[in-house]
């Protein structure tokens, strides 16, 4: 778009000291649009306190799967697909079909006469391992730097990056950064002019000037001293900020959204490229000074090619597909396929969702996340209570609130990242006994974390008197097993047992936002009964979900995603509060929504690495439901042990012949260890998304792979719902496939890699050892025994409802048109499979 | 000789048997690995436990003898050394126990677990040594232990870097410990730490003339600095924090970094004979702690936190040293490293509990304040930025390794010639009038070692296999060329003269052969895998050849370096240093070539 601006300049004449005026009044702008143009292509990861799953190759989307895949390859050296010889393994295997090849040969290279020897080379086809980043090591960058004779990553990033993670230090440092008010160009100035020490490299009297200026100024002065030709400025710029992708890009998201860590930082990506500039100007400027006598020149060739692959169509000559390209674009989709075979097949089983398989009266009614983790449990519930039903929604449960703990300083954000939320729940506790410690017995038990410990006669002291103390401490908790220590950060305690929710405060919700909440999630779920517009009565349990997990720093990747890498307690709380609120439902009532007499909402938790649950406000059930409510405690025990042994089996370290109350013991154990590097498997191995009546799944063996959300075709003769339910569906869940995905294809760029030598950095990013940049993705530990699929979406309703339902909402129609998920459609009543090809719905054989 | 199977002697040879082993089955299953890593442990916490509660003998045999001359194995368990045995047993079992799940389908983990007992066991020789030469052969250990799992990850650029980095300090900072020992051994007659101690030692400290005394202190004072990242060379620890967390853990928190204070209270006897040196110790370390302290609290990742604060207590550990606290300094070191260990292995849960802090009070106090604006506020900002900066320790490290080296030598390998004129004629000169036979070969010696280490910094060895090749002869001839010619001034006569030397010659001769025979046929692929994963093999062969030229106590070049100075000190002393040196820059230039030559990552621009 704003590519075309580079025209609007005239051309530098040889002599620097005539400058056509419209360079000087422009500065800033041309400078500025060129960065928010290049900060389109940085990860957009945020700080670690929250993870939010996110399409990594969110910044492509805009393009079909595979050609996003291989222009971002160009953009950052990333692969997106697994190699040549892992695809022909998963064929010897048999993960990958032959009916699948076949058909995928078919798919990609429609009317090729010769899909034998297509197949033949796909099967023999070696593939050379191409290393680096092409855009930087072709670019004008790498070439200034050879020229000097020295690397960026040797002199300049690492002084940079302890500016940066200086700067932005959210509590690991005892000393602050002076002045991070003024933001980062400016305090780093005031600090350079300030200090009667040098700070390297900012020590010349070059770098000391143009740390007078604005950043966009020095920076376009350093651009047209070094770079000289405006044509190359924006590339230069891009090759800069690529250079190291995760501080650009945890800047980039930091100026983006300010609120994400606690302590303020104003931030701007300019102001740190303008830094590096200034910093690389500098150096040069020292190291070059005698050979050139006016500053140093890089020099760029005239007609070396500066296109940025991501600015250019797909088809354009240095985005097309290579050969092996082509073969692996081949096998990805042979590889989806076969799995998609599968899948279909067991879908039909059911026959449709044709018969119902649900009790006509249920005794009791549960509510689950649609995460995947949450398949199984509500499988074994669902075996051992064939008489309770269960569904699933986005585990925020509609409640869209900012939420305060009774311990917080601050507020956290409950509910999906798109959503803003206006509303405020607060925890306040009854009685006046918190569970809080002491600020000496705090010490006492955590002492090892202090930050004393590293000064100097504080230190010595606190060394002497309890370092042996930590011998002590060390040993139990490693050959003993911890219990819950600072390490471990648990889910279960994130609301108190003996608090109450304030949901009505002056910025909380008003009674009929209550209600409509609790319609809509009602409505949403098909929780109406089929023949009428009753809601179901009796007893429900709403179970948020989270994670308990020790030594982790990514331990918000493993929360409720709908709450935005949270426990989800507070949010079921919320909701069985509003529900059961006789003012809510008597609004209710007014709008034609009738609870039957003994109706009753538990807000619950289910932690998914210690199958563990916590009810909330159990005194307030009302009698008539007590002993149902006791019978799902007890059904829930034995469900949450099975569950236990069904994770067990996945993991390699732990015996396959565990009963299921060792296995439950196992999982606990693993929740609180110090080096266990997989508490839980996580999504790992997500698959597959079903929309629809708990009937078309009910009895299937779904492998926790598949997310699902209730949803009653029935009700929603329009698609509407099924709108609604797609526009979080689709990039929450989406988001979490494809970062596994990605993650999986390549640790090392879109991943974080192994995640051994981690080190903090400011509590907001992971780097490895002290000195490189920030990482961005999963560790491999998370991803290994993920297989790269895109996730298959099935919705339960006729597939032109279906496909109306996707358009209707742009955002999400670009994820189906572009293929980066599956969308199916299953005919509630015949049972037959669609799936969105090209531009319409087609029948599935 | 039944000393020789004590339970003293198992508990050493256990932890280098378990590595071997482990070695040896690498291809195995992780299972297998983990079965013979506890196996190991647990017999090794038998016999250590058993050699703690009873009286063991100690252990002494001539490992090597030559007519006035011996190199005397001593290893006894002392007070210290228990305590030390201790703390590596509890600390050893802790890491194992961590590691072993943790590191679960990790690459590399029959390595790691081999690495780690190779260190336990460089550790225990190490505390329990009863003389400088035994002490050495645990230091060395320690180096490459070390240098192996800092570059546990071999495909990635950092690691590798980092690896030979630290290795490059720790073998500069042998040179005193080398040097030391040798001169220990002509002026005190190698006598072990005990004798020193007794009336023969302090006979022997007496008679030194107070200069010389001086000398020696203030080489093993060098040592103990480089090894426990005390000024000037304290931004190499937090380097050398590449590997899993357990290793850096236990290495860098806890037990490495004290072998630097175990050397002084080894070696007290001798520098608390000199009060300049004592001083030394007790100014060197005080400043340490008070730069490190400073710069922990301008660090924001959280290991170089932990690194800075041991550093800092290790630098009060120096000054414990220095005062004659011996108790408080060992309780201290005791205490610093379970404290260090802990705060690594608990590392990663940083954000979790400072963010529990941080969600429940008001930000954390330091993180909020305002400095003010005037002459204080620059007094202020100041300091901060000279932490910030490291206190241009790095900075320093980089004049001293990099640019300096890279001016003098690159200078001169511009034109490769002038380094041989400028090595010779400075030698022949010096040693003109007394032999010009001996000046013509050091210089020339020198100049060798000088352009191997030049060549092994250079990008080409990463890529070819006869730049690697010509960085293993330059420094296998180099040694040769110097060993002939104290062949040539042996005053005795050559015929015995080239027997002193034969032990020397033989062993770089037989390195360099395997050297060369691994090397043959290594065809590089720059931008393929790293060569040491497509071959293994070679790639072992190569390592310890590397290991055997740079004296690594494997070979006869061990003893025979040690004898050809002892013969070199007799006649000529100041030779002696050159000697050290060129054995120091020699061991470095191929450690560098071998990390840039085999781990070579793949996704490094050229």
């Amino acid at each position: 778009m704003s590519s075309g601006i580079h025209l609007e300049f005239i051309p530098v004449s040889d002599d620097d000291d005539v400058q056509p005026n419209i360079f000087q009044e422009n500065i800033p702008q041309i400078v500025t649009e060129l960065i928010e143009d290049l900060a389109h292509w940085l990860p957009s990861q945020g700080p670690l306190k929250e993870f939010i799953h996110h399409n990594t190759l969110h910044a492509y989307q805009d393009r079909p799967f595979h050609a996003a895949v291989r222009v971002a390859r160009r953009m950052t050296g990333g692969r997106g697909t697994l190699k040549l010889k892992e695809y022909q393994e998963l064929f010897r295997q048999g993960e990958i079909t032959e009916r699948g090849l076949k058909w995928a040969i078919a798919a990609v290279t429609p009317g090729s006469l010769d899909s034998m020897s297509l197949m033949q080379t796909l099967l023999m086809a070696q593939e050379k391992q191409s290393v680096g980043n092409p855009l930087l090591e072709n670019g004008i960058r790498a070439k200034g730097w050879a020229s000097v004779g020295i690397r960026p990553e040797d002199s300049i990033h690492p002084a940079l990056f302890k500016i940066f993670s200086q700067y932005y230090d959210q509590g690991i440092a005892t000393w602050a950064f002076p002045d991070t008010g003024i933001g980062l160009f400016a305090s780093v100035a005031s600090l350079v002019e300030q200090s009667w020490v040098p700070i390297r490299p900012f020590h010349t009297s070059a770098a000391r000037r143009l740390l007078q200026l604005s950043p966009e100024a020095a920076m376009h002065e350093v651009l047209r001293e070094w770079v000289g030709d405006p044509r190359f400025y924006k590339r230069y710029l891009l090759e800069t900020a690529l250079g190291h992708p995760g501080w650009s890009g945890m800047i980039r998201q930091l100026e983006l959204q300010p609120g994400r860590i606690v302590s303020a930082r104003p931030s701007r990506l300019a102001d740190a490229l303008a830094l590096e500039l200034i910093a690389e100007y500098s150096l040069f400027s020292e190291i070059l000074k005698q050979s050139v006598p006016n500053g140093p020149k890089l020099l760029p060739d005239p007609s070396l090619d500066v296109t940025i692959p991501a600015e250019v169509p797909s088809n354009h000559p240095i985005n097309q597909a290579t050969e092996t390209e082509r073969l692996l674009e081949i096998w990805q989709e042979a590889f989806e396929r076969s799995y998609l075979d599968r899948l279909v097949r067991t879908l039909s089983l059911s026959g449709g969702g044709s018969k119902s398989q649900t009790p006509k009266t249920p005794l009791y009614q549960t509510v689950f996340c649609i995460d995947d983790r949450e398949c199984s449990l509500r499988r074994h519930l669902e075996f051992i209570q064939p008489l309770g039903e269960t569904f699933a929604t986005a585990g925020f449960f509609g409640v869209d609130c900012l939420f305060q703990g009774a311990n917080d300083a601050i507020l956290y954000k409950h509910c999906p990242d798109p959503v803003r939320p206006r509303h405020i729940v607060r925890e306040v506790v009854r009685s006046k006994k918190p569970g809080s410690d002491s600020s000496v017995s705090h010490f006492l038990k955590f002492f090892h974390f202090s930050q004393h410990s590293h000064s100097l006669i504080r230190g010595w002291i606190l060394t002497q008197a309890l370092g042996l103390v930590a011998a002590f401490k060390m040993a139990t908790e490693i050959f003993l097993g911890p219990g819950e220590s600072a390490a471990t950060l648990g889910s279960l305690g994130r609301i108190l047992p003996t608090s109450e929710l304030i949901l009505d405060g002056n910025d909380g919700y008003q009674l009929d936002e209550m209600a409509d909440r609790v319609q809509a999630l009602l409505k949403n779920m098909g929780f109406f009964r089929p023949s009428g517009q009753d809601p179901r009565g009796g007893l429900t349990v709403l179970f948020g979900h989270g994670s308990t997990s020790a030594n982790n720093p990514y331990f918000a990747a493993y929360d409720c995603g709908a709450c935005s890498g949270k426990p989800g307690s507070p949010n079921s709380r919320a909701f069985a509060k509003m529900a059961n609120d006789s003012r809510v439902r008597s609004i209710l009532e007014s709008r034609g929504v009738r609870f039957p007499d003994a109706t009753w909402f538990v807000g619950a938790l289910h932690d998914t690495t210690r199958d563990e649950v916590r009810y909330f406000d159990t005194d307030l059930i009302p009698n008539p439901l007590r002993e149902v409510f006791e019978t799902l405690k007890d059904d829930m025990e034995k469900a949450l042990m099975a569950n236990a042994k069904e994770r067990c089996l996945k993991f390699a370290q732990v015996s396959q012949d565990l009963s299921p109350k060792e296995a439950l013991k196992e999982v606990r154990h693993r929740s609180t260890s110090l080096f266990e590097a997989r508490p839980e498997m996580n999504h790992a191995t997500n698959a597959a998304c079903v929309v629809g009546r708990r009937d078309l799944t009910r009895g299937l063996f779904l492998d926790r792979r598949a997310f699902m959300n209730s949803y009653d075709p029935q009700v929603d003769p329009e698609g509407t719902i099924l709108t609604g339910i797609l526009s979080a569906v689709v990039p929450v869940c989406g988001g979490i496939s494809l970062e596994y995905f990605f993650s999986r294809t390549d640790s090392e760029v879109y991943g974080a890699g192994t995640k051994l030598p981690h080190n903090i950095s400011g509590l907001i990013g992971v780097l490895n050892g002290t000195t490189g940049d920030l990482l961005t993705g999963l560790p491999t530990q998370m991803t290994e025994i993920h297989p790269p699929l895109r996730l298959a979406i099935f919705v339960e309703q006729k597939e032109d409802i279906a496909l109306l339902a996707a358009k209707r909402n742009a955002a999400v129609f670009e994820w189906i048109q572009n293929a980066w998920v599956r969308y199916l459609s299953i005919d509630p009543e015949t049972g037959k499979i669609f799936e969105f090809r090209g531009d319409r719905m087609e029948k599935l054989t | 000789m039944n000393e020789l199977f004590s339970a003293f002697s198992l508990s050493l040879l256990l932890p280098l048997l378990g590595a071997a082993t482990i070695q040896l089955l690498n291809r195995t299953t992780e299972g297998t690995i983990n079965r013979l890593t506890i196996t190991t442990i647990l017999l090794m916490a038998g016999f250590v436990i058993l050699s703690l509660v009873t009286v063991q003998p100690e252990i002494a045999f001539q490992l090597f003898s030559w007519r006035d001359y011996h190199f005397e194995m001593r290893l006894e368990l002392d007070g210290v050394a228990k305590i030390f045995w201790a703390l590596t047993l509890l600390l050893g079992g802790i890491v194992i126990r961590f590691s072993l799940i943790y590191l679960h389908r990790e690459a590399g983990y029959a390595r790691f677990f081999s690495t780690l007992f190779f260190f336990l066991s460089g550790v225990m020789v190490v505390s329990s040594a009863g003389n400088l030469d035994t002490f050495m052969i645990g230091w060395e250990i320690l180096g490459i232990a070390s240098f192996l799992l800092i570059g546990f990850y071999r495909n990635r650029v950092h690691p590798v870097r980092n690896a030979a980095m630290v290795y490059s300090i720790y073998r500069l900072c042998d040179l005193g410990l080398l040097a030391g020992a040798y001169l220990e051994h002509t002026e005190l007659r190698g006598m072990g730490f005990r004798e020193l101690l007794g009336p023969e030692g302090i006979q022997g400290l007496a008679a030194l003339p107070n200069g010389h005394l001086f000398f020696i202190s203030a080489l093993l004072i060098f040592a103990a600095l480089g090894k426990s990242a005390q000024l000037p060379f304290s931004s190499w620890l937090p380097r050398a924090m590449e590997g899993p967390t357990p290793s850096s853990a236990i290495f860098y928190g806890a037990l490495s970094i004290h072998a630097g204070a175990l050397l002084l209270l080894r070696s007290e006897p001798i520098w608390s004979a000199s009060a300049h040196a004592t001083w030394m110790i007790g100014i060197l370390g005080a400043f340490s702690a008070l730069i490190a302290s400073g710069i922990s609290r301008t660090v924001s990742n959280i290991k170089s936190q932990i690194a800075y604060g041991s550093i800092t207590q290790v630098g009060i550990i120096f000054v414990e040293i220095a005062l004659g606290l011996k108790t408080l300094a060992l309780i201290h070191i005791l205490s610093n490293a379970v404290l260090r260990c802990y705060q690594l292995l608990a590392s990663p849960s940083i954000v979790a509990h400072r963010l529990k802090i941080q969600g429940t009070q008001k930000p954390i106090a330091t993180l909020s304040y305002p400095l003010p604006l005037g002459a204080w506020g620059r007094v202020r900002r100041t300091a901060y930025a000279f932490f910030l900066s490291d206190a241009y320790l790095q900075d320093l490290g980089r004049v001293i390794f990099v640019t300096l080296p890279q001016t003098l030598a690159g200078r001169a390998t511009q034109h490769p010639w002038r380094i041989y004129v400028a090595g010779i004629a400075i030698f022949s000169v010096t040693y003109m009038g007394w032999d010009w036979r001996m000046g013509l070969a050091a210089g020339l010696a020198i100049a060798l070692s000088l352009d191997g280490l030049w060549d092994a910094t250079q990008g080409s060895v990463r890529s070819g296999t006869a730049a690697c090749a010509k960085v293993f002869d330059k420094t296998s001839i180099s040694s040769l060329i110097f060993s002939l010619s104290v062949a040539c001034l042996d005053p005795a006569g050559a015929a015995t003269g080239v027997l002193e030397v034969l032990p020397f010659s033989a062993g770089i001769v037989f390195w360099w052969a395997l050297a060369r025979a691994a090397l043959a046929g290594i065809a590089q692929d720059p931008w393929g895998e790293p060569t040491w994963a497509r071959f293994p093999k070679r790639s072992f062969l190569v390592f310890m050849s590397a290991l055997g030229l740079g004296g690594f106590p494997i070979s006869t070049v061990f003893f025979g370096e040690d004898l050809l100075l002892h013969e070199v000190i007799v006649v000529r002393p100041s030779l002696a240093i050159a000697f050290t040196g060129i054995f120091i820059l020699n061991g470095i230039a191929l450690i560098q070539t071998y990390s840039r030559f085999f781990f070579n990552p793949p996704r490094e621009t050229a």
